[in-house]
């Protein structure tokens, strides 16, 4: 919980100085380009000022609201471990999509499938299948120009 | 106004927009069934896939789409106890429980049927208002639509009781996000770090896509649960369940009522429907059987009825703030206004006038939609219903590359997807330490309607028009609506009740 109430006030702080920065860099737009954003830049510092103020004050009460809650039922650590993986998986795929395009993505995807959550031959190459058609209606009947890849 | 409903009900059947109907009808039914992928995501994702299309072939594939994710996302809630998406959660407290007791098919049947009424319910609702409200848009000038767009914004911000700090930070943060980009008067970048991509602006796709699939997605791989491992796929007599329908039939309407007035009422929507639907099905039915035990809760058919018929009425209904005043009701209407601006299209004057036809096929294409949905579950049940068996290994991969095809098409720009993964970040971490995040896409999709009005008002009126009555009527309610909660939460603790906590999701 203590944790949880740092990252809130990080959380926090660091929208205040990107608020105050947009807020300051606004100043320096001609004419009516600066009105809007100095208006809700000024009104955004105001208020983060107050929930900083309300997240230091605020003690093991926690704020409900109707939302996911991420891996509710699941051991901390095992939870972590999971989530983290899931992260570099991301990370993976698009590292393939960069170095070779929507193709890297199609083969990185079905890498996912069979090492990632060890899914069995048949429904990894099947579901593969299924995904390849849609990159190639995608390209072919909707004319989307695909990412060809940094490598390709 | 009955020749433009006409005419949008011919532009609907004719060519290829019928087509594009079915297809967005049969995607909507398997992203309903699927977890993870709500209406409002798969509306995000596939709104970059209608930019070559016409504009009533692209509403009608998207329209197609959101009717039949509300009717599906019913069956799971109903079969399995776990929702399709967030606003079919009320389903399950008399849903599943029939399930359990076998009588899944009888309350498919009431759940489904429902589900259309309401639907044709709120188009109807929708064709009914814009005569209405049409002269009374036509009315109102830049000032006001901008006083409006705040009571929308306040309207939001109010629903995070807890968190309304919060809410109204993050409507002000997607305010602000909406600046990105090249001033709309001066035409000079703003805020754009030299980067090209961001001349259009972070974009809504790419946003929304990030803040709500990538945490639900993190969340469908921590757990590693398929939707089957929770029931049985009894799904046998759906004729008993119509019939039930229409036996409760009264309820049926007030609940489709009820639906469409909370979804014009911005920022209530969606999810909130549900619940007040299954509030009054519990006041207004008798509450214990024969025997003296407790219904609610345990299979009352009623319970079923309410929430399904609230559920599908709703989208009607959000539509009329939407069109009319470009203020959403709920997370989808602002995903849909988006694609509005996407294919050049401005809410208000323009859409009552210049556009009615199309206005009007929207209440067409919600109506087929509903039918076609419900035929569409009837017909191929069994087989749609295994869907909901695919483990999460085969699940999250290609969800995750969807996502990015979604967020690369947006933009034809790889950038578009590093957006998409920083939103998702953000979005992890505002689930985390609970900042509501559909005021925060509400925000960015104003944005521009906002500071269009805003400008346009300082350079008519200079400061006078914030002194207009019509402007400072409508800033009063804002401040009505800001206010209520805190002063309905004293009385309460005056009168010993804890204060309530509602959510502000979707």
């Amino acid at each position: 919980m203590r944790r949880l109430k740092a990252l809130e006030i990080g959380f926090v702080a660091v929208l205040l100085v990107v608020s105050a920065v947009t807020l300051w860099a606004a100043q320096g737009l001609p004419g009516s380009a600066q009105r809007f954003p100095t208006v809700i830049g000024a009104a955004m510092v105001i208020l983060l000022a107050a929930q900083l103020v309300a997240s230091l004050r605020s003690g093991r009460r926690q704020q409900r609201i109707m939302d996911v809650n991420i891996g509710a039922g699941v051991p901390g650590r095992e939870a972590l471990r999971r989530g983290l993986g899931f992260l570099a998986w991301i990370g993976g795929l698009l590292l393939s999509l960069l170095l070779f395009g929507h193709v890297g993505l199609v083969v990185a995807t079905f890498l996912y499938m069979r090492v990632g959550y060890r899914e069995r031959w048949l429904p990894s190459i099947a579901v593969t299948a299924v995904i390849g058609g849609v990159i190639y209606v995608a390209s072919e009947v909707l004319r989307l120009r695909l990412y060809e890849g940094l490598l390709l | 106004m009955i020749d433009a409903l006409l005419a949008g009900l011919l532009n609907i059947l004719t060519g290829t927009t019928l087509l594009f109907m079915v297809l967005g009808v049969v995607i909507g039914f398997v992203v309903g069934l699927l977890p993870g992928l709500g209406g409002a995501v798969a509306l995000a994702v596939l709104v970059p896939f209608t930019f070559d299309m016409e504009t009533g072939e692209a509403f009608a594939f998207l329209l197609g789409m959101l009717a039949a994710t509300g009717t599906t996302g019913d069956i799971t809630a109903t079969i399995f106890g776990v929702p399709g998406e967030s606003t079919s959660a009320a389903n399950i407290l008399d849903g599943f429980p029939m399930t359990k007791k076998g009588q899944g098919g009888r309350a498919l049947g009431a759940v489904l049927t429902s589900s259309a009424v309401g639907g044709i319910f709120g188009a109807v609702v929708l064709a009914v208002m814009i005569p209405f409200v049409r002269p009374l848009v036509l009315e109102l000038g830049s000032p006001e639509f901008f006083a409006l767009i705040v009571v929308g914004l306040m309207f939001i911000a109010a629903l995070g009781r807890g968190a309304m700090l919060k809410a109204l930070i993050a409507a002000l943060g997607g305010l602000m996000l909406a600046m990105i980009g090249l001033d709309p008067h001066t035409g000079i970048p703003r805020f754009t770090f030299g980067w090209l991509l961001l001349w259009d602006g972070p974009g809504l796709v790419a946003v929304a896509i990030g803040l709500f699939a990538v945490p639900e997605l993190l969340d469908v791989s921590i757990r590693k649960t398929s939707l089957s491992s929770s029931g049985r796929t009894d799904v046998s007599g759906l004729r008993e369940g119509v019939r039930d329908t229409i036996r409760h039939r009264w309820l049926l309407l007030r609940c489709s009522a009820l639906g469409s007035i909370i979804g014009i009422l911005p920022g209530l929507g969606a999810a909130v429907a549900q619940w007040v639907a299954y509030s009054h099905a519990v006041q207004t039915s008798p509450r214990y059987d024969a025997d003296g035990n407790e219904r609610f809760g345990h299979g009352a058919i009623e319970g079923v009825i309410g929430p399904g018929a609230a559920n599908n009425s709703k989208d009607g209904g959000g539509l009329v703030p939407t069109i009319v005043f470009g203020v959403p009701g709920s997370l989808t209407a602002a995903i849909l206004l988006g694609a509005f601006t996407l294919h050049g299209l401005t809410p208000g004057r323009e859409m009552l006038t210049t556009h009615l036809d199309l206005t009007m096929s929207f209440v067409s294409i919600i109506v087929i939609a509903n039918i076609m949905a419900v035929a569409f579950a009837v017909l191929w049940l069994r087989p749609i219903v295994r869907l909901t068996e695919i483990r999460t290994g085969l699940m999250v991969p290609p969800l995750l590359f969807l996502i990015m095809l979604g967020a690369y098409a947006s933009a034809i720009h790889i950038g578009a997807i590093l957006i998409m993964l920083l939103f998702g970040l953000l979005g992890i971490a505002m689930v985390l330490l609970r900042w509501p995040r559909p005021p925060l896409v509400l925000g960015l999709v104003l944005g521009p309607l906002a500071e269009n009005y805003f400008t346009r008002s300082v350079e008519r009126y200079g400061l006078d028009w914030l002194t207009f009555p019509s402007v400072l009527g409508l800033f009063g309610l804002a401040l009505v609506v800001l206010l209520y909660p805190f002063v309905s939460d004293r009385v309460k603790r005056r009168g010993g009740a804890s204060p309530s906590s509602v959510g502000g999701e979707r």
